[in-house]
């Protein structure tokens, strides 16, 4: 029986780059309403057919090509798992508010307070409320908005988490950054 | 109207069913079953009309130049039934299928049909309703209400229609 041929492994590999571009910058929702952007490593490595190993270096070989067009390869951790997706090297107005924005700054601020756990809704709600910045309604209603578009999620026990934007469009600096200012303005 | 044009009547569930309305009571049925059961088609717009609804808008005697229901679609004209031509409808849907974006192996192994990541979140390609691709759209029996066509999101009920009672 002559061995069945592998039909990835024929594939151009200009082909392999354009549908991995549609994986990497697909974006959907699952069931709870989180906002998932690119794929799981792992679960890419089984798409491939290839060892985690392999994938890895097929990203990094894709990452140089991307790079040519303003763009890379991304990786962000989810709880569990390694995520990659690809993200823009420039920087660009993005469709947040000012109030939103500032809702974000005070999430992203009390998170890396706690060492980047998770916090208790109510807890931004006490902070901003407080200090009378805005009411319990329209905190709430930034956060919801937040977590439609992809920048807070609820964590797994309840809670709320970095959603998958946040993790991919503000790296782990640019959010100690960001904490130190916000802690700076909200007296 | 050309027989080409005349395919936008139908829905492709996939390319082996394609389902007509009749233009009147907006019954379904599967396009083979429609042609065996007498549906027919006018000849000015093209809307396919069932059985029933023809016998009851040619009435007793054909010579009174009966108004097409597919006038208040359309302009108003007399309804001249004509036979659905299948072979035409059928190369078209399926050309119009085969038109849909493609969708490459990875795409599909890493989105579709591979058993990876949490499987409710999987889409089915095919067997969909073009324009509705969230909505599964299948055939079903149920014991009250015969055959009928169930639109379904997920597996969560959307809405369903009767099919004909044959």
């Amino acid at each position: 029986m002559e061995p069945q041929e592998n039909p990835i492994e024929n594939l151009p590999i200009k082909e392999v780059y354009g549908q991995l571009l549609t994986i990497l910058t697909n974006r959907r929702k699952n069931k709870d309403g989180t906002l998932l952007i690119g794929y799981p490593v792992d679960e890419l490595s089984v798409v491939l057919n290839k060892t985690v190993e392999e994938t890895n270096e097929l990203l990094a070989e894709l990452n140089e090509f991307l790079l040519g067009l303003g763009l890379s390869v991304a990786t962000y951790n989810e709880p569990n798992k390694e995520w990659v997706a690809i993200k823009s090297l420039y920087a660009a107005p993005i469709e947040l508010h000012e109030d939103e924005l500032t809702v974000l700054g005070t999430v992203i601020m009390l998170i890396e307070e706690n060492k980047g756990s998770k916090i208790e809704t109510q807890k931004v709600v006490d902070y901003l409320a407080k200090r009378d910045y805005f009411n319990e309604y329209k905190i709430k209603k930034n956060v919801k908005s937040l977590m439609d578009a992809g920048y807070l999620k609820k964590a797994t026990s309840g809670g709320l988490a970095y959603g998958s934007r946040t993790l991919i469009e503000i790296n782990d600096e640019s959010r100690r950054f960001i904490s130190r200012q916000a802690s700076e303005l909200l007296f | 109207m050309d027989d080409k044009e005349s395919v936008d009547r139908v829905a492709v569930i996939d390319e082996n069913h394609i389902v007509l309305r009749c233009v009147a009571d907006t019954k379904a049925e599967f396009i083979e079953k429609a042609v065996l059961n007498g549906w027919k088609q006018c000849k000015t717009c093209k809307y396919p009309i069932c059985d029933e609804c023809l016998k009851i808008f040619l009435g007793d005697n054909e010579s009174n130049e009966p108004v097409c229901p597919g006038s208040f679609l359309k302009f108003t004209h007399t309804l001249v039934p004509e036979p659905i031509p299948t072979e035409l409808i059928l190369i078209e849907a399926k050309k119009n299928l085969s038109e849909l974006p493609p969708i490459g192996i990875l795409l599909d192994r890493a989105f579709y049909s591979s058993p990876l990541q949490a499987q409710e979140d999987k889409q089915v390609p095919g067997a969909y309703f073009r324009n509705t691709s969230a909505f599964l759209a299948k055939q079903e029996q149920w014991a009250n209400m015969g055959s009928v066509i169930v639109k379904r999101n997920h597996g969560k009920y959307v809405s369903w229609e009767r099919m004909s009672n044959l």
